[in-house]
């Protein structure tokens, strides 16, 4: 099989992951996405810019777990952003998942701080759990992708996500 | 990711683990909802005696509650709870959804669980594949919203696909849909047992195809094609499954405002303006039968973010049980057609795929039956070049023709909701492209408005030395600039830039990559436009045609009509009318006009120069009608193909045809062209052949005065075309009896043409000879004699001796001596003239009556008049009998035989035959003067 990534493409990093998807999220607002932030659109977006024609990802994981991860990071950093400056626009509301799962929104930057709060506590005694919910709320994978990304069966990905949800949730309340 | 390790905080319980109490919150859970909801306070009073540990619980117990359903049905939880548990394997037989019963679960999906179900009605059993929501419709809006969908789909009836026979939605709010139940394997796992080879895998997906259409023509796409949507039954039958289903299963949000993106697919088998939230169009299907296709062939699974087309993906180290066939042969069996219809049906851009399932099918029917596939590359340079083709000469003017030049370059990077990196390739090329126009604008410091060839100059000139653009894009910008400026006539500059490109492309993308070679046909045909062609345009020619690859049928085609158009040229005419014929198939099963009428034109000139002027005007016939679908009536195109015609018609003896067409064709020239047009000469030519050949001597040169003036101002003084008329006016005037003013054009020719061709070139030997013609005209016999013995010498010498045109130059010779009275020179010559065309394959018809005039003209000089009698009596036969009618050998025969029965003693005969001549004489248009003059005198001495 011919090398994957191209002589001069560097090696995929979370810096470079992160890097370009606040500058793709920039992008979405100033375009006026009509106030909210589509995270999956955004990572989809995301994923078809870097896997272009001159790279390609040896394995859609890698590229996956960093969007989720940079996506989680760019909520968090608005939502301190926002507290830190006090003033400054409209705390722009984000929409995490999609639809088939009611979308978990976060319309306040204290809401953004307490879903970052519930995902540390979650990493602590569940790490695949918070990974899983990472995943889809952040990535907006389905369940068979996730399963397939993570290396385990649907079951038990359908059991960490029922888990993950609900511990979330409930810690936001 | 492994199992946490015990927890270090948080929610911990005070209390240590109990024996038999779950410790962590996860089995607490967990636990709590294996129970029944009524049983759940309990277990949690005896198993969570940690208040805090209980409040979370409950808290949780009351999201995951809102998130499954606010009124759910009891059946359903268990369902679902025996679902997630992942040792369970008793089905959960017996639960109703519906009016079926479920039997046995079969698989589930992202949204939703398939059972096989059964229900009975009129004691007819029915068995269906149904499939359960997992979200719940709340609303009337989507409950509605559903009810319709499935209606629609039901309506769907074809042999290759899953009916869906019924769906509802119960009491609880729980949406089902019942399908055929299809027993059978996947695509993949079928193909793979029967190990079937690509041929059995391609007839497969034909089928395939087949139901995608149908479905299709009833406005229903599919969404979610995957190798696991396709099951093939024992009977080898195809069965798309879902098909529909996906756009059912997701509520559509037609609210722009909270825009949520749905993720009803596989991304492995999205196509971009899926994943993007864009429109879905039957064209997305085709996408997913493309990537599709490409699995089938390759037996592995795509990838998401895989561009590479099927031959590629196969390896050395791919497992061989995987692939149809070994991997050498079977990266040379995808290679080609097979990679190509992939990657036109895997196309970035939706217009730019298959217009539809049905197309696809149809290629791939094509390559099983070897024949050539429409999948090629397009080219969206084609509308640029018709634009500045319209605006020949043009000057630019306005930012309005900036803009229409953008629009013909039909780069739509406007298209907002696409932002793809072939329109950020095309978009460099755009902005290149508009940067150097606005350099030409107007406003710029410029002596006057810039010409359209004056940019493109410049903007090739950039290209070539801007180190950061893609090779790709350079390659095919400069290709197409080198292209228009052939078109306009800049042959030195275009030949510049195409050389340089090839060279370059060849360094940067390698010999044999499509682009280099497209790069070669330019360069190709601006090379063939000068009027030498040395061998090394020949070996250009062929050597480009022996690395394009068996796939590229377009490149092919053009390639071909340029070779035929050398082979023409260099007078190999089987091989030209060969070629042509392949170009044209190649470009008939393409589709496309453009390069059939081109291809038409190449075949039907290499017919036209083989002799073959019937099957020369059919040809070129269905190109003129081509031409004209194409670009409507006034375009010069047209009229060059008016001009093809009538010379083919006028060669096949058709001169009202002819006239006709070529004043079709002059019409259009006034109308279109400017006065100057170099085109305008060589349509002027065509006129002039035929009036020649009418005999209208005087219109000729008229037409040929005019062709001269603009090919001299178009052109140059010592260009071959200005020769050509300069050869035409001296044969006229020979022709006319004014051998004094034949003289000055005549030697300017030749000088040109000497200096301009090949010194042994034909048209050089031909020059001499009517040189040497006119000075025996004006009395000079022994330069006449010498100048002629030249013209043969250079005749021999040539690279393609034409025997014809030497035997005319002989027959010139014969003539000059007869008329001197030296017949025992004569008849050497004639001698020769018999030898040549001993040689020759097809010599013309009306040879035999010249020679045997000739020779009867000798033998009348040497007294021999019976013998001379005779063979003025076949010949008269002859020519009576042939098809062509001769004039002027009718003449010369008539007046001979007066000759001969003057001497023969009949002088009674003779002045009926002189008779018979002058009248003919008479009746000629620019009667012709040597014949005119032999006949007086005749007429003089039978008055004695």
């Amino acid at each position: 099989m011919s090398d994957p990534t191209s002589d001069d493409a560097p090696p995929l990093s979370f810096e470079a992951v992160y890097d370009r998807l606040k500058k793709l999220a920039h992008r979405q607002l100033g375009r006026g996405a009509r106030g909210t932030l589509d995270t999956t659109a955004l990572v989809h977006e995301l994923y078809l810019r870097m896997g272009d024609a001159d790279r390609r990802f040896e394995r859609s994981a890698q590229f996956y777990f960093y969007a989720a991860r940079a996506m989680r990071h760019l909520l968090i950093n608005r939502a301190r952003d926002r507290k830190r400056l006090k003033a400054g626009g409209d705390w722009v509301r984000v929409t995490l998942g999609d639809a088939a799962e009611a979308a978990l929104a976060v319309e306040s930057a204290d809401k953004a701080f307490a879903i970052e709060e519930a995902l540390a506590q979650m990493e602590a005694s569940e790490p695949r759990a918070a990974r899983v919910f990472e995943l889809r709320y952040f990535a907006g994978l389905g369940a068979d992708e996730i399963a397939e990304l993570v290396g385990v069966t649907r079951r038990t990905i359908d059991r960490d996500w029922r888990y993950a949800r609900a511990f979330l949730l409930a810690a936001i309340q | 990711m492994n199992v946490p390790p015990a927890p270090a905080g948080g929610n911990a319980s005070a209390s240590g683990p109990e024996m038999g109490s779950p410790s962590d919150l996860r089995e607490c859970f967990e636990a709590v909802l294996r129970c029944d909801p009524d049983a759940r306070a309990a277990w949690l009073d005896a198993h969570c005696t940690n208040a805090g540990r209980r409040r979370t619980i409950e808290r949780m117990l009351e999201a995951d509650a809102r998130y499954a359903g606010q009124t759910i049905d009891r059946s359903f939880e268990i369902l679902l709870d025996r679902i997630g548990d992942d040792s369970g394997d008793d089905p959960p037989i017996g639960t109703r959804i519906g009016p079926f019963v479920l039997l046995e679960r079969l698989g589930e999906g992202g949204s939703s669980i398939v059972f096989r179900a059964q229900r009975t009605q009129d004691d007819v059993v029915q068995q269906v594949a149904l499939k359960v929501l997992r979200h719940h419709l709340y609303t009337h809006d989507e409950r509605r919203r559903f009810r319709d969908e499935r209606r629609a789909l039901g309506q769907l009836r074809h042999a290759g696909i899953a009916r869906l026979i019924e769906g509802g939605i119960t009491d609880a709010g729980t949406p089902y849909i019942a399908l055929e139940l299809v027993q059978g394997e996947t695509l993949m796992a079928h193909a793979h047992r029967h190990c079937l080879d690509i041929g059995g895998r391609l007839r497969l997906f034909v089928d395939v195809c087949r139901a995608v259409e149908a479905a299709h023509r009833a406005l229903i796409v599919h969404r979610d094609l995957k190798p696991s949507n396709v099951l093939v039954g024992a009977d080898g039958e195809v069965k798309l499954l879902d098909f529909g289903i996906a756009k059912l299963l997701h509520r559509e949000n037609g609210d722009e405002a909270t825009h949520t993106h749905q993720r009803a697919m596989t991304p492995a088998y999205a196509a971009p303006e899926q994943l993007r939230g864009g429109q879905i169009t039957t064209a997305t299907d085709v996408y997913a039968l493309g990537i599709l296709l490409c699995e089938l062939v390759t037996g592995q699974r795509r990838s998401v973010g895989d561009t590479h087309t099927p031959s590629s993906q196969i390896g050395d180290t791919t497992a061989p049980g995987l692939l149809p066939a070994p991997p050498a042969r079977m990266r040379r069996l995808l290679r080609g057609d097979l990679d190509n219809i992939v990657l036109q049906a895997t196309a970035e851009e939706p217009e730019r795929r298959y217009a539809s399932a049905g197309a696809l099918a149809d290629d791939i029917e094509r390559h099983l039956a070897h024949a050539p596939v429409a999948a090629h590359p397009p080219s969206r340079w084609y509308r640029a070049r018709k634009f500045v083709a319209r605006h020949q000469g043009g000057v630019l003017t306005t930012a309005a023709f900036v803009a229409a030049i953008l629009a013909a370059l039909g780069v739509a990077v406007w298209q907002a909701h696409v932002a793809r990196a072939e329109a950020r390739r095309a978009g460099a090329m755009r902005d290149f492209m508009v940067s150097s126009f606005r350099e030409a604008e107007p406003g710029s410091p410029r002596a006057g408005p810039p010409r359209i060839t004056e940019v493109v100059e410049a903007a090739a000139a950039r290209a070539r030395a801007e180190a950061t653009m893609h090779p790709g894009v350079r390659t095919e910008l400069l290709g197409e600039l080198g292209a228009v400026l052939r078109a306009q006539g800049r042959l030195d500059a275009a030949r510049d830039i195409l050389q340089w490109n090839y060279e370059q492309s060849q360094r940067d993308l390698g010999a044999n990559d499509r682009l280099t070679l497209a790069a070669g046909l330019e360069l190709l045909r601006a090379l063939a436009l000068t009027n030498d062609y040395d061998d090394r345009v020949r070996g250009f020619a062929d050597d480009l045609l022996a690395r394009l690859p068996p796939g590229e049928t377009g490149l092919r085609s053009e390639t071909l009509v340029m070779s035929s158009a050398i082979a023409a040229r260099e007078r190999q005419f089987e091989r030209a009318a060969r070629e042509g014929q392949e170009a044209v198939a190649l470009a008939r099963s393409l589709g496309d006009s453009q390069l059939l009428s081109n291809a038409l034109n190449a075949y039907g000139q290499a017919l036209f120069l083989d002799g073959d002027a019937q099957a020369a005007a059919t040809a070129s016939e269905e190109s003129l009608a081509l031409t004209q679908a194409r670009v409507g009536t006034r375009h010069v195109s047209v009229s060059t193909a008016h001009v093809n015609l009538s010379r083919i018609y006028r060669r096949a003896g058709n001169l009202p045809a002819a006239e006709r067409h070529i004043q079709a064709a002059l019409d259009i020239d006034d109308a279109v062209l400017p006065p100057d047009d170099w085109r305008r000469a060589l349509h002027l030519n065509a006129k002039v052949m035929i009036l020649r050949q009418q005999r209208e001597f005087a219109l000729a040169l008229d037409a040929l005065a005019e062709s001269l003036r603009i090919n001299r101002l178009a052109l140059g003084d010592e260009h071959p075309y200005v020769a050509n008329d300069l050869l035409n006016i001296g044969t006229l005037r020979l022709r006319l009896g004014d051998f004094q003013g034949a003289m000055a054009p005549l030697r300017e020719s030749l000088d040109v043409l000497e200096a301009a061709k090949d010194p042994n070139h034909i048209q050089v030997g031909i020059a001499r000879g009517a040189y040497g013609e006119a000075l025996a005209g004006v009395g000079d016999a022994e330069s006449a004699e010498s100048e002629m013995h030249r013209a043969l010498a250079t005749l021999e010498a040539g690279p393609k001796p034409d025997p014809h045109e030497q035997a005319l130059i002989w027959e010139c010779l014969a003539r000059l001596r007869l008329d001197r009275r030296e017949p025992a020179t004569a008849l050497p010559a004639i001698a020769e003239i018999d030898r040549l065309l001993a040689g020759m394959a097809k010599p013309k018809p009306y040879w035999d009556g010249r020679t045997a005039a000739l020779r009867a003209h000798a033998l009348i000089l040497q007294d021999k008049s019976p013998a001379a009698f005779e063979l003025l009596e076949r010949a008269a036969a002859t020519l009576r009998a042939s098809a062509d009618k001769d004039v002027e050998l009718d003449i010369e025969i008539q007046l001979l035989r007066a000759r001969a029965a003057q001497l023969g003693g009949e002088h009674e005969a003779a002045p009926g035959f002189t008779a018979q001549a002058l009248d003919a004489i008479a009746a000629l248009r620019h009667p012709p003067v040597r014949l005119s003059a032999m006949a007086h005198a005749l007429r003089a001495t039978q008055r004695d």
